[in-house]
C-alpha cells in the first residue's frame, strides 16, 4: 500500500503533468526570463531537465516575524545566487514560500501541500520547533528531507530523531557545551536562570544546570510565562549571592527581562548572560543602554569587524548578496537587524544540497535516501558557501557542528566577541545512529 | 433548514450525490486535494458540532478547543505509550472528551450570556497552560508524532498511513456524525434545545430542566469535538498544545457564522469556504488572517444569519412574492 | 525578605494602576454598550504603536502621551459608527464582529509596522533605592498618571453632562431615551472614551514591556479576569480589582511557579464566576 502510494506520486511528477497553474507560472517565468535573459545576455542555458523545486517554510506573522524575514530573504538570494551561477547539475532551482503563522497545523498542512500540490522535492526553514515536529511524520511519509531552519530543540537530533531530518545549526545542548565553561570560569560559579516557561526555557536551564553543577557550581531555576510583560516579581527572587544572572525568552519579554534588571539595579551585583536567540533580528540599539555589559552566546558574529579575520572575504561576499552592512544592518533600511546566528542555515542548506546532488547523481524525489547519506557526511570547508567557517555534519545523527563565539555588549551597543569557541568542543556523543535506518 | 425537513427525500437525494461525489472524487484529483479536503471534512465535523451548542442550543462556547486537544491527544498518547490500536483509541477520542465535557459544562451551564462565553475560555486556558508545562505527558509546544496501525473496519482494511485510505475513513466518520447531528437536531431532543435558545425562560416554565437539556448538548458537542481532534492527529500524525489553545474554538466560532449558525449545512458551507478562501490566497498573499477578518466582520455586518441563511430569506421572499 | 515583598507591594500597585486603565476601558464599554470588546487588547496595541510613530517624528514622550489615545478614541468612534452600531443590540454577535476587528488591526499593523518588536525609550530614567534593590522612579510616574487620568475620568462621569448621560444610561436605557438623551450619541463617545483609555495604558505601558503587534494578546486576557473579578459595569470595582489581581500575582510569585499560580488563579476565578456572576465588588 505504502509502496503503491509513493508511485502514484511520483507518477505525477515524472509525467511532468502540466496543471493549469503550472502551465501560467512556466509561461510566466519563460517570459520573465526571455525579458532577463535578452538584457543579461543569458550566461548558461538551462538544460531541458525540469528545475528542482525546494520548499520552504518561516514564520512570516504571529511571532518571530523578525527571524522570518530574514531567514526567507537569505533563502531567496542563495538560490538566485545559484540558478545565476549555473544551477544545480544544469536545473534550475524553483523556490516555493510559504507563511507557518507560527501553527504547527498550519504548518503541516503547507507542508503537504508542497509536497504534494507544488511537487517540492524536499523542505527547508521555520525557526519553530512545534512546527518541525509537526512535520516530522509527513517528511517520513513522503520521503522528503526536511532542513531545519532554526530549531532549537536538541531531541530533534537526539532520542526524537528522524532519517529524513537534517540540522545544520546550534540547538539548546550544543549552546550549553558552548557557553558555559567560558562563563563559569570569568562570570562565576553561582547562577540563576529565568527563563521562560516552557520546553526551550527548561531546556536551556537544564543543559547549562547540567554542567554547571557537575562541575560544583551552584544554580537556581525562576520560570515566568514566556509573554511576561512585568518581571520584577520574577527579578527580585533572585538569590542575593547569585553571580551569573542567565536569561531566555523571545520578543518582547527579552527586551523587558533585560531592561528591568536594569530598572532594579541587578546589573551591578551580578553578570547577566544570555542567548543570542533572544534578541535575534533586533538591533541593540532597540535592546538599550540597558544591555550595555550583558554577555551573549552568537553562533555567528553580528559585526563584520568580528568575524575571524580568515572569514572576512567569504563574510563580505554573503553580506553584499543579503543586502547586509558591517553592522548587521539591512542596507538602505538601517532599522533592520540581521538574524545572523540563525540567517546562515539558509545560505549553506542550499549548497548542501547542491553538493549531494552533484555528487549522487540525484535525478528526483526517488533518490532523496542517497541526497540525505550524502549530506550528512559532507565536512564543509569555510568558503563563499559556507561563510561561517568549517561546519561538520555528523552521520549518526544529521547535526551540523561549527564554532560559537562568546560576546559582550560594549558601551556602544556593538556585540564585542571575547571569545571563540571551537567545534569540537561542542560534539557530544550521539545519542542515536541513524545510519543504521537510512 | 425547514424546507429540507418538509422534503426528506430531497435531503437524502442530495445528500447521497454529494458523498457519492466525493467517493468518486479522489480518482479524479491530485493527491493534495485529497489531504485538504480530508482536513476540510474534519473541520466541518468541528464546525457542525459547535453548531449544536452555538447554532441550536444558544450558548458560544470558546471552551470546544479542549476537547478538541483532549480528542487529539486521546489517541496520540494511548497509541504512542500504550500501544493501542486504532478503533478503541478513536472510541475513547469521543468518551474521554465527553467526560471532561460534563465536567466543564456541569459548571458552566450554570451561566448564560457572556458570562458562559468567558468561563469556557478559562477552562480551555487553564488546559492550555497544562498541555504547554506538563511536557512529558503532551511534548509541550512541540508536541507528539505517532503512527497509527491499520485496522480491520467490517470488509475493509484501513491504513490511514495512505492518503486515499484516510481520506474515506473521514469521510465515512464525518457524513455519519452529520446524520447522526442531524436526527439529533430533528428529532423532539432538537427542538428542546431551540426552546432554550428562543427563550430560556420559557422554555424553564414549561417545565424543562433547561440546564440538564444545555448539558447534554454540551456534552454530545464536546464528545463530536473530540473525535474532529483525535482524526485531525490521526491525519497528521500528530498532537501538540497548540490544539487546546482558545483561538482554535474561534475557527468554529467563524465557519459557523459565515455559513450560517443554528442550519448545520451551514457551518458546512463555512468552513469549506473559509479553508478554500485561506489555501487559495497563501499562493500570493502573506496576510490570509486579514482577509479572514474582514470577511467575518462584513458577514456579521451584512448576513449575521451567514450564507445560507442569507439565501433561505431569499427563497422566502422568493415564495411569498409568488 | 523584606525588600522582597515592599518592591512586590509597590510593584503590585504600580502595575495594578496600568491595568487598572486597560480594564476600566473594557468595562466602560462593556457597561454602556453591553459590548465585549475582543478589539480592546488591539486598542492597546494600536495607542503603543501610534506612540512609537509620534516619538519618531516629534521625539517627545509627553506629546505622543496625548496624541496617541486622540488618535485611537478616532479609530474608536470610526468602529462605534461603521460597524458596531448596528448590531448594538446582539451581545454575542458583537464578539465576533469585534474578534474580527481585532485579526485585522492585528495584521494591518503587521504590515505596516513589521513584527519585530520596537522600543520607547522611558522619559524617565532615575531610580530610587528600596533597601538593597532599586525601584525604577518612571513606574512611579506612570502609577501618577494613570491616578490622574482616573480622576479625570471620575470628574467627566460626575460632573459633566455627557457624564450625567452616560449613568443614566447605565441605569435604565428605555427611561435616557424617554428623557431625551441622545442614546446613540452618548455610546460614541463612550466608544471612544473607552478606545483612548486603553491606548493611554499602550503609551504608559510601552517604556516597560516594548511594542510589538502582539503585545494585545496576553494584556485582553488579563483585562477581562479584572473586569470580572471586579464586577461587569462596575469601574470601581475594577480598579480595585486590578491592584488586587496584580498584588496577589506579585506576592504569590515569591513562593509558587507561575504557571502554576495562574491556573491557580483562574481556577478562583471559575469559582468568583459561579459563586458571584456580579463581581466580588458587585451589590
Amino acid at each position: 500500500m505504502e509502496l503503491k502510494r509513493t508511485k502514484s506520486t511520483e507518477k505525477g511528477i515524472l509525467k511532468k503533468e502540466i496543471s493549469r497553474r503550472d502551465f501560467i507560472k512556466t509561461t510566466a517565468m519563460g517570459a520573465a526570463g526571455l525579458g532577463i535573459g535578452s538584457w543579461l545576455t543569458v550566461p548558461f542555458t538551462y538544460g531541458a531537465e525540469p528545475p528542482i523545486r525546494i520548499g520552504m517554510f518561516n514564520e512570516y506573522s504571529v511571532f518571530a516575524t523578525e527571524y522570518g524575514y530574514w531567514m526567507g530573504k537569505v533563502a531567496k538570494t542563495a538560490v538566485a545566487k545559484m540558478n545565476a551561477e549555473g544551477g544545480i547539475a544544469g536545473r534550475k532551482i524553483e523556490l516555493f514560500d510559504y507563511d507557518t503563522k507560527c501553527d504547527p497545523k498550519w504548518a503541516a498542512s503547507m507542508f503537504r501541500k508542497m509536497v504534494l500540490e507544488d511537487k517540492v522535492d524536499m523542505v527547508m526553514g521555520s525557526i519553530h520547533s512545534g512546527v518541525q515536529k509537526a512535520c516530522f511524520p509527513l517528511a517520513e511519509e513522503y520521503k522528503v528531507p526536511l532542513f531545519s531552519g532554526g530549531a532549537m530543540t536538541y531531541e530533534f537530533t537526539g532520542k526524537d530523531a528522524i532519517p529524513y531530518y537534517i540540522r545544520n545549526h546550534s540547538h539548546a545542548r550544543s549552546q550549553a557545551l558552548a557557553g558555559w565553561k567560558w562563563a563559569f570560569d570569568n562570570l562565576g560559579k553561582k547562577w540563576t536562570f529565568l527563563n521562560a516557561d516552557y520546553a526551550w526555557g527548561h531546556s536551556l536551564a537544564r543543559e547549562f544546570g547540567t554542567l554547571i553543577k557537575a562541575a560544583g557550581g551552584k544554580t537556581q531555576d525562576i520560570f515566568a510565562p514566556p509573554a511576561t510583560a512585568d518581571f520584577i516579581p520574577y527579578l527580585q527572587k533572585v538569590d542575593p549571592d547569585t553571580e551569573v544572572l542567565f536569561t531566555a525568552f523571545l520578543g518582547t519579554a527579552a527586551l523587558g527581562v533585560l531592561r528591568q534588571t536594569v530598572e532594579i539595579g541587578l546589573h551591578k551585583r551580578l553578570q547577566r548572560y544570555t542567548v543570542i536567540c533572544c534578541t535575534e533580528g533586533i538591533g541593540q540599539e532597540v535592546v538599550g543602554k540597558e544591555s550595555i555589559g550583558a554577555y551573549y552566546i552568537e553562533y555567528h558574529p553580528r559585526h563584520l569587524d568580528q568575524v575571524p579575520k580568515e572569514l572576512h572575504p567569504y563574510e563580505m561576499a554573503y553580506r553584499k548578496a543579503c543586502g547586509v552592512d558591517e553592522n548587521g544592518k539591512e542596507i538602505g533600511n538601517p532599522k533592520v537587524t540581521i538574524a545572523g546566528s540563525h540567517m546562515y542555515s539558509m545560505w549553506i542548506y542550499p549548497y548542501q544540497i547542491k553538493l549531494a546532488i552533484e555528487q549522487t547523481g540525484w535525478k528526483n524525489r526517488n533518490n532523496n535516501a542517497d541526497m540525505i547519506r550524502a549530506i550528512r557526511s559532507q565536512k564543509l570547508k569555510a568558503g563563499p558557501w559556507c561563510p561561517i567557517g568549517d561546519l561538520v555534519m555528523r552521520e549518526q545523527d544529521h547535526q551540523g557542528f561549527s564554532d560559537f563565539y562568546i560576546s559582550k555588549v560594549e558601551p556602544d551597543l556593538k556585540l564585542k566577541v571575547i571569545e571563540r569557541v571551537p567545534k569540537e568542543k561542542v560534539m557530544y556523543p550521539p545519542e542515536t545512529d541513524l545510519t543504521k535506518k537510512i | 433548514m425547514s424546507s429540507w425537513k418538509e422534503k426528506p427525500f430531497g435531503f437524502t437525494l442530495i445528500f447521497g450525490l454529494v458523498i457519492l461525489g466525493l467517493v468518486i472524487l479522489p480518482f479524479f484529483t491530485e493527491l493534495y486535494y485529497q489531504t485538504f479536503l480530508t482536513e476540510l471534512f474534519v473541520w466541518i465535523l468541528f464546525a457542525i458540532s459547535f453548531d449544536l451548542i452555538f447554532g441550536y442550543t444558544g450558548l458560544l462556547s470558546f471552551g470546544q478547543a479542549l476537547f478538541f486537544g483532549i480528542g487529539g491527544y486521546t489517541i496520540t498518547i494511548l497509541t504512542r505509550k500504550y500501544g493501542l490500536g486504532t478503533e478503541p483509541g478513536l472510541l475513547l477520542c469521543i468518551l474521554i472528551p465527553m467526560v471532561f465535557a460534563w465536567f466543564v459544562g456541569y459548571f458552566s451551564v450554570k451561566l448564560t450570556g457572556i458570562h458562559f462565553v468567558i468561563i469556557t475560555i478559562i477552562f480551555a486556558i487553564i488546559a492550555n497552560i497544562i498541555g504547554d508545562t506538563w511536557t512529558s505527558l503532551t511534548g509541550g509546544k512541540d508536541g507528539l508524532t505517532f503512527s497509527p496501525r491499520p485496522f480491520r473496519l467490517g470488509f475493509f482494511q484501513i491504513n490511514l498511513m495512505d492518503i486515499k485510505g484516510n481520506y474515506y475513513f473521514v469521510l465515512a466518520v464525518v457524513a455519519l456524525c452529520y446524520l447522526i447531528l442531524r436526527r439529533i437536531v430533528q428529532s423532539p431532543l432538537g427542538k428542546i434545545f431551540v426552546s432554550i435558545r428562543e427563550n430560556e425562560e420559557r422554555a424553564r416554565l414549561i417545565g424543562y430542566h433547561v440546564q440538564r437539556y444545555k448539558l447534554i448538548a454540551f456534552i454530545i458537542a464536546g464528545g463530536l469535538s473530540g473525535l474532529a481532534g483525535g482524526l485531525y492527529s490521526l491525519t497528521l500524525k500528530y498532537a501538540g498544545a497548540g490544539y487546546l489553545h482558545w483561538s482554535v474554538s474561534g475557527h468554529a466560532v467563524v465557519y459557523t457564522i459565515v455559513g450560517g449558525m443554528g442550519t448545520l449545512i451551514g457551518p458546512v458551507v463555512g468552513t469549506g469556504i473559509i479553508l478554500s478562501l485561506e489555501h487559495y490566497l497563501v499562493n500570493f498573499l502573506q496576510a490570509t488572517d486579514l482577509v479572514v477578518g474582514i470577511v467575518l466582520v462584513v458577514m456579521v455586518l451584512l448576513a449575521p444569519k451567514g450564507i445560507v441563511g442569507l439565501i433561505q430569506s431569499r427563497r422566502k421572499k422568493g415564495k411569498a412574492s409568488a | 525578605m523584606i525588600s522582597n515583598i515592599s518592591i512586590a507591594l509597590m510593584n503590585g500597585i504600580v502595575w495594578g494602576l496600568i491595568m487598572a486603565l486597560i480594564a476600566l476601558g473594557l468595562n466602560l464599554i462593556f457597561g454602556l454598550l453591553h459590548v465585549i470588546n475582543m478589539a480592546h487588547g488591539a486598542l492597546y496595541m494600536l495607542g503603543a504603536v501610534a506612540a512609537w510613530y509620534l516619538i519618531e517624528l516629534t521625539g517627545s514622550f509627553w506629546i505622543a502621551l496625548i496624541i496617541a489615545p486622540l488618535f485611537v478614541g478616532i479609530v474608536g468612534i470610526m468602529i462605534e459608527r461603521g460597524l458596531i452600531r448596528t448590531i448594538e443590540d446582539k451581545p454575542i454577535i458583537t464578539i465576533i464582529c469585534t474578534f474580527g476587528i481585532m485579526l485585522v488591526i492585528q495584521e494591518l499593523v503587521l504590515m505596516i509596522f513589521g513584527g519585530a518588536p520596537r522600543r520607547i525609550d522611558s522619559p524617565i530614567t532615575q531610580r530610587f533605592p528600596i533597601f538593597e534593590l532599586q525601584y525604577p522612579a518612571m513606574r512611579i510616574m506612570i502609577a501618577f498618571i494613570s491616578i490622574i487620568l482616573m480622576s479625570g475620568l471620575w470628574i467627566f462621569l460626575k460632573k459633566t453632562k455627557y457624564g450625567l448621560w452616560m449613568r443614566a444610561v447605565v441605569q435604565d436605557r428605555e427611561m435616557a431615551v424617554g428623557l431625551g438623551i441622545p442614546v446613540t450619541k452618548v455610546y460614541m463617545w463612550t466608544f471612544a472614551v473607552g478606545s483612548a483609555l486603553a491606548a493611554f495604558s499602550g503609551v504608559l505601558a510601552a517604556p516597560i514591556v516594548s511594542v510589538e503587534f502582539m503585545m494585545g494578546r496576553e494584556v485582553l486576557i488579563m483585562a477581562f479576569i479584572i473586569v470580572i473579578v471586579g464586577g461587569m459595569g462596575n469601574l470601581a470595582g475594577s480598579v480595585v480589582a486590578a491592584v488586587l489581581i496584580s498584588l496577589i500575582q506579585g506576592v504569590g510569585s515569591i513562593f509558587v511557579s507561575p504557571s502554576m499560580a495562574m491556573v491557580f488563579s483562574l481556577a478562583i476565578l471559575i469559582i468568583v464566576l459561579l459563586v458571584r456572576p456580579q463581581g466580588l465588588f458587585g451589590e
